[in-house]
């Protein structure tokens, strides 16, 4: 009796639950109403991986351009960003390889050069962003991982936070009946590919848009193979749209910024406002010893331009044209030279 | 500040969340109001790791082959 009425207020699934609390009342004697529990049990452990409905979007939106390029028979891929929460964990944010990215029909080495000054940007809004993982693209129906894939990932998941990481291969043009087909999925095993455990036939392990599908995997430090990764789509934007508008920009001096940040500990990077028509601008800032004073340098296309700022206001200074972290130390060491009173109190 | 010496047990746990740190398993936690050492975190999960690292993760991202 005491069963049935809980299994009708509660459900078979949390039965087991139930009987937890049942000798408490069975010691009473008597089938009395007892309080609800506040929190239904957790139905599985599974840690829950999350993407972005704004992240996936774009990219399908880059495959399905990609595609149409010259250079659409390359491989393609993205670093994906956002949050781990234990085992679980959300993709917020997704960045492009980059024009400069070294590319054929079965290999793709994204800029991380570029991603990681990106990343930085990021960083300064939503500092909470680490690495997830790395979706790329595979030629023909090659959905999975192949044994290349394997030996790169496998050496780098131990850089991931849980040292576990998320990847998805894309592929182009394969049958939708490939989705939901068990025997049509053994069959797109290719020679090379890594081995794949789990369950491929559960919801949200592929996702598809036109053309083009994304096929999730998981790997952890130690695996000796991938997992079937089912991914939930939740409400969102990409964090990353707000860069890149000024993509260009970044990966055309990411060289230079990459190593000026390493060394310049109070360099700050700027992204400047999109104006009417105007190209994406960077604007990097650096404190000077005299108070007031900063050196500001914007860059523009193939423009850079130098500035002292002196209690707010700009002076222009000629640079020499050489690469831009040389001459911004050439100039550096102009504005820092002083006044030969000022070198006296500095040494 | 009302200064008083650490008792053998506050040392032993001070000394074991040194070394854990040193070999980079744990973090070292902090009270903020007090500055007083308040036990030690799992440095993969408690720990928002530091801008340097998540760029390193970045710059270690493998070449991906489809070995056709």
């Amino acid at each position: 009796m005491l069963r049935i009425w809980w299994d009708k207020l509660f459900g078979p699934k949390t039965a087991n639950h139930a009987e937890a609390l049942l000798p408490t009342v069975e010691a009473v004697g008597e089938v009395t109403p007892v309080p609800a529990p506040v929190e239904a049990p957790p139905v599985s452990a599974e840690p829950v991986i999350a993407i972005r409905a704004g992240v996936l979007a774009t990219m399908f939106k880059d495959f399905h351009s990609h595609r149409a390029t010259d250079r659409g028979n390359e491989e393609t891929g993205w670093l994906l960003l956002g949050r781990r929460d234990g085992r679980g964990a959300t993709i917020e944010a997704a960045l492009p390889p980059g024009e400069f990215r070294d590319a054929g029909m079965a290999h793709v080495n994204m800029n991380s050069t570029a991603q990681s000054v990106a990343m930085r940007l990021l960083k300064r809004a939503h500092s909470h962003l680490d690495v997830l993982g790395v979706a790329h693209t595979h030629p023909g129906r090659m959905c999975r991982p192949s044994q290349g894939d394997y030996q790169g990932d496998s050496q780098w998941v131990p850089y991931l936070v849980q040292k576990e990481g998320i990847f998805a291969i894309g592929v182009w043009g394969m049958e939708k009946n490939n989705l939901n087909s068990l025997p049509d999925k053994a069959n797109m095993e290719q020679d090379d590919d890594a081995e794949v455990r789990g369950d491929a036939n559960r919801l949200n392990t592929i996702h598809e848009d036109g053309r083009a599908q994304f096929h999730w995997y998981a790997l952890a430090a130690g695996d000796q193979w991938y997992r079937h990764q089912a991914l939930q789509t939740v409400e969102g934007d990409d964090l990353a749209a707000t860069i890149l508008g000024h993509w260009p920009v970044i990966e055309q001096y990411a060289g230079s910024i990459d190593r000026l940040i390493r060394m310049q500990g109070h360099l700050e990077l700027n992204l400047l406002p999109l104006g009417n028509g105007d190209a994406p601008a960077l604007l990097m800032r650096q404190p000077l010893p005299r108070p007031g004073e900063e050196l500001q340098v914007v860059l523009q296309g193939r423009e850079v331009v130098f500035f002292r700022m002196v209690q707010g206001e700009p002076e222009e200074i000629e640079a020499p044209a050489e690469r831009l972290d040389s001459a911004f130390y050439e100039v550096m060491s102009r504005l820092t030279r002083g006044s030969r009173k000022e070198q006296q109190v500095w040494s | 500040m009302d200064f008083r010496p650490m008792d053998s047990e506050e040392r032993r746990r001070l000394l074991d969340a040194l070394r854990g740190n040193a070999t980079g398993e744990t973090s070292i936690k902090m009270d903020p109001k007090t500055t007083t050492f308040a036990g030690t975190g799992t440095m993969d999960a408690d720990t928002p790791r530091g801008e340097n690292q998540v760029i390193d993760a970045i710059k270690s991202v493998p070449c991906h082959y489809a070995g056709i």
